[in-house]
């Protein structure tokens, strides 16, 4: 497995090549580089070589390999990230991170799925943050580094070029399935609900939620063609009778509360598709399987990644993995 | 591997749920549930469903290289 976890001066040299990185720090660390190829957010918890770990005396470091070349940085606000993907390179993929709770983000979770050229080629990213303890008193950032500035309310997105003879592909690992429990229907989307709709019943969710006892340490799934998608709930506000999620859910999109999962490692090992570690250029996991699962001191199979406040593979995701491979066409 | 033509009856029952089976390309699940939510809202009107299957090609066209692409074309869409 090769090492991801580098000092300042380490990263330096690797910039000082040129070739194009992707980086995940504490703010200070990352303002310490020089500019060049590369573009990174804050976030202090990784799975690393060691396992799960928080550093905040490290850069997490994705050199892109398998003669992927860096093509180029975009920044994007919450008024042109439509744009997104319509700009990505025909013979290549983007690397998008944005800060947790920006304007962009929540643009971007909200609207795209409905934005020019959605899914026409991959995009796979994540949402910077913080460390909890510092929640409420720092900002989430990203960082451009070909200007070396630090931006709190603009996406940053690496266009990277796939060479001739190569594929890169999307996938993600999530561990959780739909429950057996009623479909759950929303009125409107958002981040936040009051009311919903169970087996065609109009109720207040937050009462729905206690009522039935449900774990909101497990996410709402949505069936996206075979492929579960999930919602995490960030708060559930019993006076006011509202629900907070992570990630928008949508009216007219079934939701089931997620069934029980044991072992996080064991299912997420049980998952990884074979020889995934060799062939990832990218990937990402969510702050809440580390924190749910435990994740710190432990290793989940060979992958190494930053631990993020959202994961994005075309939308944006909760607790799941996000990935691209290269693959020989 | 040849992508067929938008007026592939395929294109039009990935999107309707006709054909039940489920794409392999993640970006066609994605694209389809968008798509379901919208065609959801008009009744599934023809020339919306049209446009949306040509839509739904197009990210085929764009990706055919991709393994998953290829296992489609060869199973849901031969």
């Amino acid at each position: 497995m090769r090492d991801h976890m580098f000092t300042v001066q380490e990263v330096e040299a690797l910039i000082h090549r040129g070739d194009g990185l992707l980086l995940a720090g504490q703010e200070p660390l990352l303002r310490r580089l020089p500019r060049g190829n590369w573009i990174g957010g804050t976030i202090p918890y990784f799975m690393a070589g060691e396992g799960g770990i928080v550093d905040h005396e490290r850069i997490f470091v994705h050199e892109l390999p398998f003669g992927l070349r860096c093509q180029g940085v975009r920044r994007y606000g919450s008024g042109d990230i439509d744009r997104v993907y319509a700009d990505l390179p025909a013979d290549g993929f983007g690397v998008i991170i944005m800060p947790a709770t920006s304007p962009v983000h929540l643009a971007f979770a909200l609207g795209a799925p409905n934005f020019d050229q959605f899914a026409a080629r991959p995009l796979v990213g994540w949402v910077s943050g913080v460390h909890l303890d510092d929640l409420g008193t720092k900002s989430p950032k990203v960082f451009d580094g070909t200007t070396g500035e630090a931006l709190e309310e603009k996406a940053v997105v690496m266009h990277v070029s796939v060479p001739k003879g190569k594929v890169a592909e999307l996938g993600v690992l999530n561990i959780f399935r739909e429950g057996n429990g009623p479909a759950i229907n929303f009125l409107s989307s958002g981040f936040s609900a009051k009311e919903v709709e169970v087996d065609g019943k109009r109720q207040n969710f937050a009462q729905y939620i206690k009522k039935n006892g449900l774990d909101t340490r497990l996410p709402l799934v949505a069936d996206y063609c075979g492929t579960p998608i999930n919602v995490s709930y960030q708060a559930v506000d019993d006076a006011n009778g509202e629900v907070f999620f992570y990630a928008p859910v949508y009216a007219g999109m079934p939701y089931r509360h997620a069934a029980p999962v044991g072992d996080y490692v064991t299912e997420f090992t049980s998952q990884l598709p074979k020889d995934l570690g060799q062939r990832t250029a990218f990937s990402c996991n969510c702050i809440l399987n580390f924190l749910y699962s435990n994740l710190e001191g432990k290793k989940t199979a060979n992958i190494a990644c930053p631990i993020t406040f959202g994961e994005i593979a075309y939308q944006l995701l909760n607790q799941t993995m996000a990935y691209v491979t290269i693959d020989s066409v | 591997m040849q992508v067929p033509p938008a007026t592939h009856p395929s294109w039009s029952d990935l999107l309707t749920g006709k054909k039940a089976q489920q794409p392999a390309f993640m970006a066609a699940r994605m694209f389809i549930v968008r798509c379901r939510m919208e065609l959801t809202k008009n009744k599934f009107n023809a020339d919306e469903v049209r446009k949306s299957a040509a839509q739904l090609r197009d990210l085929y066209v764009k990706n055919a290289d991709c393994p998953s692409v290829k296992q489609d074309l060869a199973t849901l869409l031969s």
